[in-house]
């Protein structure tokens, strides 16, 4: 299993320049209906079984550094994200923050305060970038654009 | 003024019960994902908890508050304040179950042990008492007042409940080792 994460790490991942872009690819390789993972190049070099696991142990590994990342850095990374997306900024916030597809990141076996974390950190990045979008000239602040998905009043905390 | 005395005790008594009895009736916020109890499931639980203190400094910190009031957007903060104030007092609830789960532990062995220390377990029981008053205060502050600048407080829970699943363990001599 080692020697099939170290073969994951230096061939794929030391590829993807950002963690969170490192932690979407990790997570691709997940099945949604079964949560087994598959890798087409690893299963081939090492057993099916300790690829899978390789690339289980990659992916918690990746998503605790998301997880624990300060918001500075992540809002920096979630934007090199949205460019790379080649997608509309706008569209792409609106769909990250009604579809919330940064769901499908959380490894299964987490702790539920990690994963917690991470979703809470990945909603305040998105806030973050939506403030940082270009506002159109003469319109106040984010007059421009159209409600944000999360509610701006926000709900009643309770303990 | 006495009698005004005789009803802060009374407050005190009252309060110190809620307390235990909100602990005892507490349903553990462990393994809540549905972690299957196997030794993989226990390896996890390990790294997971290695990652315990890393949240704390991330939820009780104030580096994100600073970059977020730095960006000057008031929903921003907000949503900074709410997510934070929540993430905390998960992790309390967190810490407060781990507590419970130790001495439940503790509990079951102590009834097998034959050579108990009462010391050990007064100075057990007086650590455990003083982390669910921390919890509680801590809750307290961070529903008030939001986590930032409470890390210490904090800090101070994690190393009382590291002592108490250390010292659960050394109370009842050739218990076995609790994972922490």
């Amino acid at each position: 299993m080692l020697r099939a994460y170290e073969d994951f790490s230096s061939r794929s991942l030391a590829r993807i320049p950002s963690t969170l872009e490192r932690l979407i690819y990790v997570a691709s390789t997940r099945d949604y209906n079964s949560g087994w993972y598959h890798h087409e190049g690893l299963a081939a070099r090492f057993d099916p079984v300790a690829a899978a696991k390789a690339l289980e142990y990659a992916h918690a590994g990746v998503f605790r550094e998301v997880s624990l990342m300060p918001l500075e850095q992540l809002s920096d990374e979630l934007e090199k994200y949205m460019q790379s997306a080649k997608q509309e900024p706008l569209a792409f916030l609106t769909a990250w923050q009604k579809l919330e597809p940064y769901r499908v990141a959380i490894p299964m076996q987490v702790d539920p305060t990690v994963a917690e974390l991470f979703v809470s950190n990945i909603k305040i990045a998105l806030a973050v970038l939506r403030y940082r979008l270009p506002k159109e000239p003469g319109h106040q602040s984010g007059a421009s654009l159209p409600p944000s998905p999360a509610p701006r009043s926000l709900p009643q905390f309770r303990s | 003024m006495i009698y005004l005395s005789i009803l802060a005790a009374l407050l005190l008594l009252f309060a110190l019960v809620m307390l235990v009895a909100r602990s005892l009736y507490w349903e553990p916020d462990l393994n809540s994902a549905g972690l299957p109890s196997t030794d993989a499931a226990g390896q996890i639980d390990e790294a997971n908890d290695a990652m315990s203190f890393e949240i704390l400094l991330r939820a009780f910190g104030d580096d994100d508050q600073r970059f977020i009031t730095a960006l000057g957007d008031k929903y921003v903060e907000r949503l900074l304040h709410f997510e934070r104030k929540r993430i905390a007092l998960r992790w309390i609830r967190r810490k407060s179950a781990e507590a419970r789960s130790v001495m439940r532990e503790h509990a079951n062995r102590a009834r097998e042990a034959s050579d108990l220390t009462v010391s050990g377990e007064a100075r057990l029981a007086f650590r455990y008492m003083e982390l669910l008053m921390l919890c509680e205060l801590l809750s307290l502050s961070v529903f008030l007042f939001g986590p930032a600048g409470l890390q210490k407080f904090a800090v101070q829970t994690n190393t009382i409940l590291s002592d108490i699943k250390r010292f659960g363990n050394v109370a009842v001599p050739g218990a076995d080792t609790v994972t922490s």
